[in-house]
């Protein structure tokens, strides 16, 4: 397993870098989280539905590499679409600002195919897309989901067009003004097959690589583990398999 | 570690799952296959089969030996009685006799040795011990039968073999008999004690009414072939998915560790189709059960 704990050596960690994450938290939008049933949240509810137990086994191997690390920044992405990520990003988020009491921020940067807002029932007006274009304030746009540690930056209008490099870095400063205010920032990336997703790896202290059973091939995992390569790459989470 | 190239080692675990993924194409690939020869079995035409008794009255003893013959020797002299009786020049004669008029072949016509296994296959001659203390004079009998398209050819050739076995020398065809050619060490059978003084027809072959149903080589030949190809369907599609299958694929292939298993998350809308979808697969299996059981039972029982 690659551990952040070996990249400690070679690369400052944003945690390290930005400092505690109790700084005080400007003022943001409170909103009702109103989760649809189309939605695919099993960490939503206190009760041990299926999944959640997994869910809550990925949180607490997260908070052991949290507890030797200075993992903040985790993104989730997968080799090819369709393989779940938004699932575990918006159930791992969820999860950890219930249980664990962290901060949570979950960011939606699949400007292609957004799909937090929807699992969550929020407006997808203001997000990631509307920040980097209009270079306004990130807080504006960070909604808090009400009675709950969890912050949600949706991914604002989809529209086809690549994340270019200015825009990427961007993008990182504003995490790197954001991420402070948090004790962890989940990102739900693209697959790694868009050509921004290597880069958006970059803004992140580890990678959690999402496989879903019987339908990722094994070529495709190894051209993605060699795309991440120079990334912390913490593991993978099997997704549609009975555990 | 070039891991993309390497299999791992399948463990019983990675067995049952196979088992259980391709529990389906297994079983109705075998259902099909076996279904199919059944239905082939059927189509073709029937064979009948007629059946006589010859009994082993008593235990015969050589005139220059007091001994009456043990069980092994009794055995060895039924079955060398029952390889010159199907010697290639005397079925080739009841060939002549019985198959070659039906078929149109002339009598001075050669016959291959394949016509000549393929006759010789349908006879069957068994030689069956009575343990029952009550006989152990005379324990052994001889099950003779013949199949044939034709009821009464069935009934003929029987009775015809039943008479070869009973006869005191065996009507010489001719010439000597190829096979009936002394093997290295072995008297020629002509030597041997004859045990035709103490064989008896006890039941003469019958007319039979129906064909011989099930055709057990053909159905059971059939099952196999069916399982076989059922199970080389299954395993070359699991040898061709190089997918992610199991925790331990992450870790042997990737060298990342796994950090969950997060099974199928259903909307409420979801679970409710599969439970529809469930309903409907097993209405199907038992309508197709129950359509198949009737084809089979119209070809099995009512067709003849």
């Amino acid at each position: 397993m690659s551990d952040p704990m070996d990249a400690n050596g070679t690369r400052q960690s944003s945690a390290q870098s930005e400092g505690a994450s109790q700084l005080p938290m400007p003022a943001v939008a409170s909103v009702p989280l109103r989760v649809k049933p189309e939605s695919r949240l099993c960490t939503f509810d206190e009760g041990g539905a299926a999944g959640a137990d997994q869910f809550r086994l990925l949180l607490g191997r997260l908070m052991e590499v949290q507890a030797r690390t200075a993992l903040k920044r985790l993104l989730i992405t997968s080799a090819v679409n369709g393989e779940g990520k938004t699932n575990v990003a918006t159930n791992l988020a969820l999860l950890a600002a219930r249980e664990s009491r962290q901060k949570v921020l979950l960011v939606d940067a699949d400007i292609r195919q957004p799909g937090v807002h929807g699992v969550f029932g929020l407006e997808n007006g203001q997000g990631v897309v509307d920040l980097l274009r209009s270079g306004r304030e990130p807080w504006k746009a960070i909604r808090k989901a009400e009675g709950l540690n969890l912050y949600v930056l949706t991914a604002g209008a989809a529209h086809d067009e690549p994340l270019t490099t200015a825009r990427i870095l961007t993008l990182k400063a504003m995490l790197d003004q954001v991420a402070a205010a948090f004790e962890l920032v989940v990102i739900d990336s693209p697959a790694l097959e868009v050509a921004e997703a290597p880069m958006l790896a970059q803004l992140a202290d580890a990678v959690l690589l999402v496989l879903r059973a019987f339908k990722t091939g094994r070529d495709l995992v190894l051209k993605a583990k060699d795309v991440l390569q120079g990334n912390t790459l913490l593991g993978t989470v099997i997704t549609r398999l009975d555990p | 570690m070039d891991t993309g190239k390497r299999r791992r080692p399948l463990t019983w675990e990675d067995w049952r799952g196979i088992g259980h993924r391709r529990k389906w194409l297994f079983l109705l690939t075998a259902l099909a296959v076996a279904a199919g020869t059944c239905i082939v079995s059927a189509l073709i035409p029937g064979l009948y089969r007629s059946e006589a008794l010859i009994l082993c009255e008593s235990r015969q003893a050589p005139p220059n030996d007091g001994q009456p013959p043990s069980d092994a020797d009794l055995e060895q002299q039924l079955s060398t009685r029952i390889e010159e009786t199907q010697s290639r020049s005397r079925l080739e004669r009841l060939y002549q006799e019985y198959e070659a008029p039906e078929l149109g072949r002339r009598s001075d016509q050669g016959i291959g040795d394949d016509v000549v296994d393929e006759f010789r296959g349908r006879i069957e001659i068994q030689i069956v011990k009575d343990n029952d203390p009550r006989r152990q004079a005379s324990p052994y009998v001889l099950r003779v039968a013949f199949e044939d398209p034709r009821p009464t050819a069935a009934r003929e050739v029987t009775n015809e073999l039943c008479t070869l076995l009973v006869s005191e020398k065996p009507e010489s065809p001719g010439p000597a008999p190829e096979d009936a050619t002394p093997a290295a060490g072995k008297p020629a059978p002509e030597e041997l004690p004859s045990p035709s003084a103490g064989l008896r027809i006890q039941d003469f072959a019958s007319l039979p009414d129906s064909p011989d149903w099930p055709r057990w080589k053909i159905n059971l030949g059939g099952l196999a072939a069916a399982l076989l190809v059922a199970l080389a369907l299954a395993t070359g599609l699991e040898l061709r998915d190089s997918s992610v299958k199991c925790e331990r694929d992450a870790e042997f292939y990737f060298g990342l560790r796994n950090l969950a298993v997060i099974p199928e998350l259903l909307t409420a809308g979801e679970m409710g189709r599969a439970r529809r979808k469930r309903l409907s697969r097993a209405v199907s299996a038992a309508l197709a059960a129950v359509v198949v059981g009737a084809v089979l039972y119209y070809l099995y029982f009512l067709r003849w």
